[in-house]
């Protein structure tokens, strides 16, 4: 299955103690079919190294990873099913 | 199952040392590895995340088993198992170690979580970092073939970095591992792992092994058997493990604590993290967030706030006014600052 272009769901972690914010991401994108992008919003500072870690180990795509303030936005599309 | 041309393994990975290496030793031999790294609310790198000190480099805060899947293109899994582990620490079937780590109970459990993942993604075999004989509680021998044996893993995990000083295992026999590339490392000595890692081309890694659990903390666990002690063994939360690792605490009656904090982060970590419990703080001069855990009773407050006013600019000061906030209300309670005696008379060291 893939997901149609512009299918979007937003994850709101903010507030949530490390390492929940990755554990919600793997967890949000077991539900998604392949294709779908997940908005994740954080205010952990450590996700600037944990996000694009967790797509390189797990092969889904990082599209975007950007800041303001303290509060963090980062982009992932799934690529595959197998984690 | 999905026939497949190489076995798949499992690696329990926590981005220390050892675990990188035995990932290396694995997945240098042609096994498909996944990894699979446990939260379980007690590591020193997630408090220290959540406890933001200014001026901290954040790639110190990284997750390290992320970070060292990443470089080995590794998939890894979080799992958090942090309400389950309450259960373990409350309970531990095999005692506490030097302080409240209960590591034997602490491996059984990891190990059976992690043999249900392996067996969930089809795995054939799990491994791990442990070094026969580097820990006194959980990894001599007896102890090791405990946790495989009750884990119900039983021949099915490895040991790499002392697989060729243990019994064969069935990965090993079925000429999935090649038992000769494995290695025969025993105690505490780094030394083996070290050169190993040169060898490897390993650079940076984490904490040194055993270095990451807050549970081996004198501190932290004076504090948890203090509510241990006190009636909170059944009812322990998440909030009572979180309020455990910030502040100074104050055992003050056999119900109530009170918690200060000691800089601007843990005065911040309270305010978020007291969980409902009242919050206190003085209200004309700069000082600490206090959280008052126990029943709210005048007498209480009062003693709170007392304290409160004792570690801010006000204390010498006759009377400081300290605001507590509880459930959506706030009043303002009029205090003499403790002395230090008072105060150090509940602390718990």
């Amino acid at each position: 299955m893939r997901a149609d272009e512009g299918w979007t769901v937003e994850l709101d972690a903010r507030g949530l103690l490390c390492p929940q914010p990755i554990v919600d991401l793997a967890s949000c994108l077991r539900s998604l079919p392949v294709g779908a992008v997940v908005l994740l919003r954080s205010d952990d500072a450590a996700i600037a190294f944990d996000l694009p870690a967790y797509c390189q180990s797990t092969g889904h795509e990082l599209l975007a990873l950007a800041h303001e303030g303290r509060l963090w936005s980062g982009r992932v599309r799934k690529l595959h099913d197998r984690i | 199952m999905i026939a497949r041309e190489r076995p798949l393994a499992v690696a329990m990975l926590s981005g220390g040392l050892d675990s990188t290496l035995a990932l290396r030793l694995v997945a240098d031999q042609g096994i498909e590895v996944r990894a699979v790294n446990f939260s379980t609310g007690f590591c020193h790198t997630d408090h220290a995340r959540q406890v933001q000190r200014r001026g901290t480099d954040p790639q110190k805060l990284r997750n390290q088993a992320l970070h060292v899947a990443a470089q080995l293109r590794i998939p890894v899994d979080i799992l958090d198992i942090s309400a389950e582990y309450l259960q373990v620490l409350k309970y531990p079937r095999y005692g506490y170690g030097q302080h409240a780590n209960p590591c034997v109970d602490c491996r059984i459990f990891m190990m059976t979580r992690a043999r249900e993942y392996m067996e969930r993604v089809g795995a054939s075999f799990l491994f791990t970092g442990e070094v026969l004989g580097q820990r006194p509680k959980s990894q001599h021998r007896h102890a090791l073939a405990l946790v495989a044996r009750e884990s119900g893993i039983g021949d099915r995990l490895v040991r790499p970095l002392s697989a060729r000083l243990l019994p064969p295992t069935l990965p090993e026999r079925e000429g999935w591992l090649d038992r000769s590339r494995l290695m025969d490392f025993h105690g505490r000595d780094r030394k083996p792992q070290m050169e190993l890692a040169r060898r490897l081309g390993v650079t940076e890694w984490a904490q040194p092994a055993g270095g990451c659990c807050t549970l081996t903390d004198p501190n932290y666990a004076r504090r948890l058997f203090d509510l241990f002690e006190n009636g909170r063994r059944d009812a322990l939360d998440h909030e009572d493990v979180l309020l455990c690792k910030v502040g100074r605490h104050f055992r003050v009656a056999p119900t109530a604590k009170i918690v200060v904090g000691r800089f601007e982060e843990e005065n911040a970590f309270l305010r978020n993290f007291c969980g409902g419990r009242p919050t206190l703080e003085a209200v004309d001069v700069d000082g600490p967030i206090a959280v008052l855990d126990g029943e709210p009773s005048d007498e209480m407050l009062q003693l709170a706030a007392g304290i409160t006013a004792r570690y801010g600019d006000g204390k010498t000061h006759e009377r400081v006014r300290v605001r507590v906030d509880h459930q959506g209300w706030s009043r303002i309670v009029e205090v003499e600052p403790l002395s230090s005696m008072q105060c150090d008379a509940w602390l718990l060291r």
